[in-house]
């Protein structure tokens, strides 16, 4: 763990958060949350961040990335379908065990793995085709950011004047989830597990024709543990649990240190 | 300053309205930084035991994941 005090690495690398003013004394000089990954060479192989300060990234997000690909963990929740069109559709909830609970995030990955000469399309579609569409349902307090698509490769087919966007081989769409605490409050360590439905529409063709558009849904039981985030509603109450949340003395060292860096501002 | 900010005994800036640049996302052209291709620039930093780590040198040949976050209490 090391100290950035005067976000030196944090400017060479290019990620300081720009929104934070720079007469925000302490927070000015924050990164934006994410990583770099660096191979044997000292080249930087692939990154990721995240838009909002607070939001972090799992362990599982730089494994993830190291290997190049994405597998389903020990004892995540995991569902698959072949279809009589040969397209498997696999969903499956990665990192932190499949445990969904407030703060970190988690990635639901639906994957379609489609047989040699099949693809499916993305937007836009021409009229009569229908684009691949991937839609969730949970409970309330069940969270899904927008679905990060995969990109399309053009196909170019005579009689039509714009290529297609299409789909082949195998490919994942990832849709970043979290709990938040209408979820976890209705929620105790152990209780059942929520069910989680995915619901994909496609509709595969060859180079020749088309088969029709259908629906396919996957439901995923998927575990969710007590959030780390204290229970205002029973704070005081007896039996209430309490965590120690009290960071001042840190921000104070903080403020401190960052203070005495900057001359001219007592 | 905004109007309904203000300043704590702490000097931490009260209760921040919605337009915040702390309570937004930036929009455009992310990630930001290094491109990826790109090589890692070489850093020297203290870490939690008051000892320097030197980026390349230390990591010694291997692959390497650099983080960043804004704070490690939690």
């Amino acid at each position: 763990m090391l100290s950035d005090i005067d976000s030196e690495v944090i400017n060479h690398y290019g990620v300081l958060n720009t929104l934070v003013q720079p007469d925000d004394v302490p927070f000015y000089g924050v990164p934006f949350p994410g990583f770099f990954l660096v191979d044997e060479a000292g080249v930087i192989v692939d990154k990721l961040f995240n838009r909002h300060l607070a939001n972090r990234e799992g362990v599982e997000a730089i494994l993830d990335s190291f290997l190049g690909r994405v597998e389903p963990g020990l004892g995540e929740p995991f569902e698959a379908v072949t279809e009589d069109d040969g397209i498997r559709i696999t969903a499956f909830l990665r990192g932190g065990g499949g445990v969904l609970r407030v703060g970190p995030r988690r990635r639901l990955i639906v994957r379609l793995e489609m047989p040699e000469g099949l693809h499916t399309y993305g937007e836009p579609v021409p009229d009569g085709m229908v684009a691949t569409r991937i839609e969730i349902e949970g409970p309330d307090g069940f969270c899904c950011e927008p679905i990060e698509s995969p990109p399309t490769r053009p196909l170019r087919l005579p009689g039509l004047s714009a290529p297609l966007h299409v789909w082949d081989g195998t490919v994942d769409f990832v849709i970043p989830t979290y709990a938040n605490t209408a979820l976890t409050r209705t929620i105790s360590d152990g209780a059942e597990p929520i069910t989680v439905q995915i619901h994909v529409r496609y509709q595969a063709c060859d180079d020749t024709q088309c088969f029709i558009p259908r629906t396919r849904t996957i439901e995923l039981d998927v575990p969710v543990a007590g959030g780390v985030i204290p229970r205002f509603d029973q704070l005081g109450d007896y039996g209430g649990t309490v965590i120690e949340m009290d960071s001042l003395a840190h921000i104070k060292r903080l403020f401190k240190r960052k203070a005495d860096r900057t001359p001219g501002q007592d | 300053m905004a109007d309904d900010q203000f300043i704590d005994a702490y000097g931490f800036k009260g209760p921040l309205p919605t337009t915040s640049t702390q309570r937004m996302l930036p929009t455009g052209d992310f990630p930001p930084g290094l491109a990826v291709g790109e090589m890692a620039p070489d850093f020297e930093l203290p870490n939690h035991l008051g000892e320097t780590v030197s980026f390349h040198a230390d990591r010694d040949g291997s692959r390497a994941a650099v983080l960043f976050f804004r704070s490690a209490v939690w």
